[in-house]
């Protein structure tokens, strides 16, 4: 069954140095970059990219999330001065004198010209396609003999070293961490820069199977639009969803419950805009809401909800909206551990005890007033009123 | 200032001239904006002035007391028959100057750079006995001053103001990118000349018992005659130390030569020749020299939608070339600054 399209308006997400991460169930992009400046040496543009290795390993793994850490050493040929013609040599006095007009007045003497703090446009300046060079390579093989780049003439060598780390989370295996996309552009007379999206994610697994307990229901079918205005998309690289915030409302009356959580979507994507990042996400976060057919599980809230997401189908059908067809798994589960309550009993009265003891304890240290001044020899316990040294003084009256 | 009348005028369009004059004009042309008309007693200069009439008067004074003074470097202004140095028509201001000009002023050439600079010196000199001669009639001019270091601060101000509106949002076009990339830099040598000029003590105005200064050093307002150069507009002058005339005459024609540090030590020996400078003011060179004045202003232009962006790149990278240039011959001429301190 097909449900009725839902569109998501996407937020372009700031593209993060050195590295941004989007997560996702089952799925993690780590978009890395770099920026070179070969100031004061121009730029006057770009040869190639060579990969010349790529590791990675894992740090830690745990039930649901697996830490990597690795490197990306890569080498990226461009032309440097040699081949640039620098401008033809202009006279500047037009410019100049209209620097000093403007700043001193018309008035001699110089009126203070009319200054502002802050600087607005009259009106925003319409995007320009760049002059500077854009070069996006698909995930290239390990060049054989790259140690022995050699620069030719006019031509410069950038070689940097990307260090990563980055968590996976998600049942499954994990699967080796993929880099699918680099991409390298001039930014500016000077600037190289460099990414990298590279992709960790889980084996894909027989949905239904589950080791956490509880059963997985499969929602229909969803189809959802994804539109990111002002954008032009080249390729979807892939689609991330995270979901947090679980919440359950049973209604005993209907025999049924509404789960409902958050949903960041995450697109990563290649922007076909060249002349600044193009390995770049677009999130939205939304609520989502579905029903689960009631079981007498559900007497108790659930210990914890899974999520496992489907990908069905993508398409783009122009620049600036995602068509994805998403199937979601869904499952409450209500194990809770420790499952037997005579040990958890047991527990619950040992930590009773404990903290108890420890109370005595804190309140035996405490000193009474003027015990400094009493006999050391023959302490006696503080609190325990039986033991305690009672002196009756029988009074006299001489006659 | 001065605005080209119409194109299409003849010899008998200046009717005027023999009645304010007693010049009969016989052929006109129209060169860099001015109109040069063939009298019977020779060529002369004519210029319509668009700016505030109170300021053409004493420019005019100045000028004919360079001219008075011997200096070659101004062409004398001819007077009405009523004795004036300008006159009215039809509601325009015209003033009549002899004609100077034999020779384009070509910058690209050191010698015509060294004639312009001399003559500069000679006026800053004579200029001088203007100041003490003409007191009374420039104090109305001294009287709003321009406090300097508060201005330029104020100009990189605006710098980094434009910096943080275009990274506020995805870079549009390549001037946006160069200047993005480039600003730091600019910024920090604005700072740095901030710092020169509060240290070499010129915290407050800058027009401290200024002189009349040419103020301005456009190509057309300047030509050759007899290898001695002329400035034939002095009507955008202004009140200053000489530095400020000496640092926007090199700022103006030096990216030429690529700053070349032997010709700018040749053009300072020569001006100094004509004008020896005080140390102080020879301090002031250097920030008034490093300060990023068109940094600025190819961002206010482009802020302002005043000039094709395209354009602006372009100029925005050849100034950046520029500046690299630049700053290699202030090293230079900050060691000049000392060694004349000491």
């Amino acid at each position: 069954m097909i449900e009725k399209i839902e569109t998501c308006e996407l937020a372009l997400e700031e593209a993060g140095y050195p590295w941004q991460a989007v997560e996702g169930d089952g799925v993690t992009w780590l978009l890395l970059r770099r920026k070179n400046n070969t100031a004061p040496n121009r730029i006057s543009g770009l040869d190639r990219v060579v990969l010349e290795r790529f590791t990675w390993d894992i740090l830690a793994r745990e039930e649901k999330r697996t830490v990597y850490a690795g490197s990306l050493a890569v080498a990226v040929r461009y032309f440097g001065p040699g081949a640039a013609e620098e401008g033809a040599l202009t006279a500047a006095d037009e410019d100049e004198n209209l620097c000093r007009e403007l700043f001193a007045g018309a008035e001699p003497g110089g009126r203070q010209p009319r200054l502002q703090t802050g600087f607005e446009f009259s009106e925003e300046p319409p995007e320009e396609e760049t002059s500077f060079p854009s070069i996006v390579l698909d995930a290239v093989e390990e060049a054989p003999h790259s140690r022995e780049i050699k620069t030719g003439c006019g031509t410069e060598c950038w070689r940097t070293e990307l260090v990563w780390k980055a968590v996976l989370s998600g049942e499954g295996v994990a699967a080796p961490p993929r880099l699918v996309k680099l991409h390298l552009a001039q930014l500016g007379l000077y600037t190289l820069l460099l990414e990298a999206a590279i992709r960790l994610e889980t084996m894909p697994e027989q949905a239904g199977a589950h080791r956490g307990g509880g059963e997985f229901l499969a929602v229909p079918r969803k189809t959802t639009a994804l539109l990111l205005k002002g954008e032009e998309i080249l390729e979807v690289l892939g689609i991330a969803q995270q979901r947090g915030f679980f919440a359950a409302l049973v209604d005993d009356e209907n025999r049924n419950a509404a789960i409902t959580n958050l949903l960041k979507t995450t697109l990563v994507y290649v922007s076909a805009r060249k002349g600044g990042e193009r390995l770049l996400a677009a999130s939205h976060v939304c609520a989502e809401e579905s029903r689960l057919p009631w079981s007498s599980a559900l007497e108790f809230p659930p210990s914890s909800y899974s999520c496992k997401m489907e990908h069905l189908k993508t398409m783009q059908p122009d620049a600036g909206r995602i068509i994805c067809e998403t199937r979601v798994w869904r499952s409450a589960n209500h194990e809770y551990p420790p499952t037997k309550p005579k040990q958890a009993n047991t527990l619950a009265a040992a930590h009773s005890k404990s903290a108890l003891e420890k109370m005595e304890v804190n309140r035996l240290d405490r000193k009474k007033p003027g015990d400094k001044w009493r006999k050391k020899t023959a302490p006696y316990p503080v609190d325990n009123r039986k033991d305690k040294l009672v002196i009756s003084i029988r009074m006299r009256h001489r006659q | 200032m001065v605005g080209g009348p119409g194109d299409a005028k003849t010899a008998a369009d200046f009717s005027w001239l023999p009645t304010s004059y007693g010049l009969e004009a016989q052929s006109c042309e129209k060169r860099d904006g001015v109109w040069r008309v063939e009298c019977g007693r020779g060529a002369f200069a004519v210029r319509e002035y668009n700016g505030d009439d109170g300021r053409l008067e004493p420019a005019l004074d100045w000028q004919n007391f360079l001219a008075a003074q011997g200096c070659r470097g101004v062409p004398s202004v001819i007077k009405t028959k009523g004795g004036q140095n300008w006159t009215k028509y039809e509601g325009k201001t015209y003033y009549v100057t002899a004609w100077a000009v034999q020779q384009e002023f070509n910058p690209q050439t050191g010698e015509h750079l060294l004639a312009a600079v001399e003559q500069l010196g000679v006026i800053h000199r004579l200029s001088r006995d203007y100041s003490r001669d003409r007191q009374g009639r420039l104090d109305r001019w001294h009287a709003d001053k321009l406090i300097w270091p508060v201005a330029m601060q104020k100009r990189l101000s605006e710098i980094l103001g434009f910096d943080r509106c275009i990274r506020s949002r995805r870079l549009r076009t390549d001037f946006e990118r160069v200047f993005a990339e480039n600003c730091r830099p600019f910024y920090r040598q604005g700072q740095e000349a901030l710092q020169e000029l509060v240290v070499g003590g010129f915290a407050a105005e800058l027009p401290e018992n200024g002189h009349p200064l040419v103020n301005s050093f456009l190509k057309r307002n300047m030509g050759v005659n007899k290898e001695v150069a002329v400035y034939v507009d002095l009507t955008r002058w202004a009140l200053g130390p000489p530095a400020m005339d000496l640092a926007l005459f090199l700022n103006s024609f030096l990216p030429l030569h690529k700053w070349d540090c032997s010709l700018v030590g040749s053009l300072l020996e020569t001006y100094e020749q004509n004008n020896a400078l005080p140390v102080r003011e020879r301090s002031l060179l250097v920030p008034l020299l490093r300060f990023p004045w068109r940094f600025w202003l190819y961002a206010r232009q482009y802020a302002d939608r005043t000039e094709n962006p395209a354009a602006l790149t372009a100029k925005l990278a050849s100034y950046i070339d520029e500046t690299r240039w630049r700053e290699k011959c202030l090293e230079s001429l900050d060691g000049w600054v000392w060694r004349e301190k000491r």
